[in-house]
């Protein structure tokens, strides 16, 4: 058994499930979202997410990002120089995909305090890497991916927001409410003329992520 | 205690057969996660970042303890009700299992 060449759908996995094990060996809250943290209902079929991505509970960012320095992580653009909101970091490691932690989602105006305890407060477990996650819930799920589609320059689509039932719509634009992100959420799926919704200069014009030059994660 | 071909050891006269299961820090992830045909199955030790990489007879093996079947003979049995081979040269399937645990990706009871 050598070092093998993983498929990197794999390695966003098993990153996934590492950087779980970091956290709880820190007593870390951390919501995995993106990627094979969402449902498989919710996406269109199978998607080569190429990094990781988590929401970290602000009050511990801090202790998280030392514990992944500790675990053999290096900094690859911190959250001054990683446009556009500045809301994530993107770490490397010699076996692991890129990790991107974000301390807040890309389109709520609540606190980042506010959005992670509401997501948290009814997330659910999500098996990744056969290794326990917290993930959002399934209308989290949907805001996440439809706030991505938001700020994204690639030609996506909210295909979590698609694939949904009424009642799964309802809930998330219930949550995209209460998180005070209605704007970026009716931008995501394409509703660009609702009424009020002002949104598509604003979100329009967002830069790419240098790192992948696409709309970024 | 030493081993027999079956994964099996005399403690104080009493047969105990060795029962094995998937390490506690251990994640990985089968081929047919991704949609692919492969049977393959990418392995990390979460403590150490180690990669591993199963394909094939030690796939087939790694999946029938991950679903519990976790004695050799039971692993024997299942392969057999599958119609399947398994094929590990000299060190035989007792081998390849000692080598899984030496690598810290499985645990003997």
């Amino acid at each position: 058994m050598g070092v093998p060449e993983v498929p990197i759908w794999a390695l966003t996995h098993l990153t996934h499930a590492s950087l779980q094990r970091t956290a709880e060996q820190r007593s870390i809250d951390l919501l995995h979202i993106k990627g094979p943290a969402t449902r498989l209902s919710l996406r269109d079929g199978w998607h080569d997410s190429s990094d990781a991505d988590v929401l970290v509970r602000p009050a511990h960012q801090d202790r998280f990002l030392k514990a992944l320095v500790e675990d053999g992580w290096t900094l690859f653009s911190g959250f001054d120089e990683n446009a556009p909101f500045e809301y994530a970091a993107n770490f490397t490691h010699p076996s692991w995909t890129y990790a991107d932690v974000h301390r807040q989602l890309s389109g709520p105006r609540a606190t980042p305090e506010a959005v992670f305890e509401r997501l948290w407060r009814d997330h659910e477990t999500a098996d990744i890497g056969h290794h326990p996650c917290p993930v959002p819930s399934v209308s989290g799920q949907i805001l996440v991916q439809t706030l991505h589609i938001a700020r994204s320059h690639d030609p996506e689509r909210a295909e979590a927001w698609a694939l949904s039932t009424p009642e799964l719509r309802d809930a998330a634009l219930v949550l995209a409410h209460e998180l005070d992100a209605d704007e970026a959420f009716v931008a995501g799926i394409g509703d660009l003329d609702a009424p009020s919704s002002g949104a598509s200069s604003r979100w329009d014009s967002m830069p790419q992520d240098p790192r992948h030059g696409r709309g970024g994660s | 205690m030493g081993f027999d071909a079956a994964g099996s050891a005399s403690r104080a006269g009493r047969i105990v057969t060795a029962h094995y299961a998937i390490a506690p820090e251990i994640a990985w992830v089968d081929g047919a996660d991704g949609g692919l045909e492969e049977s393959a199955a990418w392995i990390a030790r979460l403590d150490n970042a180690e990669l591993y990489e199963l394909r094939d007879a030690a796939w087939l093996v790694w999946v029938l303890i991950a679903d519990g079947i976790c004695t050799v003979d039971s692993i024997r049995a299942e392969v057999a009700d599958l119609h399947a081979t398994i094929d590990f040269g000299e060190q035989g399937l007792q081998g390849f299992l000692d080598d899984l645990e030496q690598r810290g990706l499985v645990t003997r009871r």
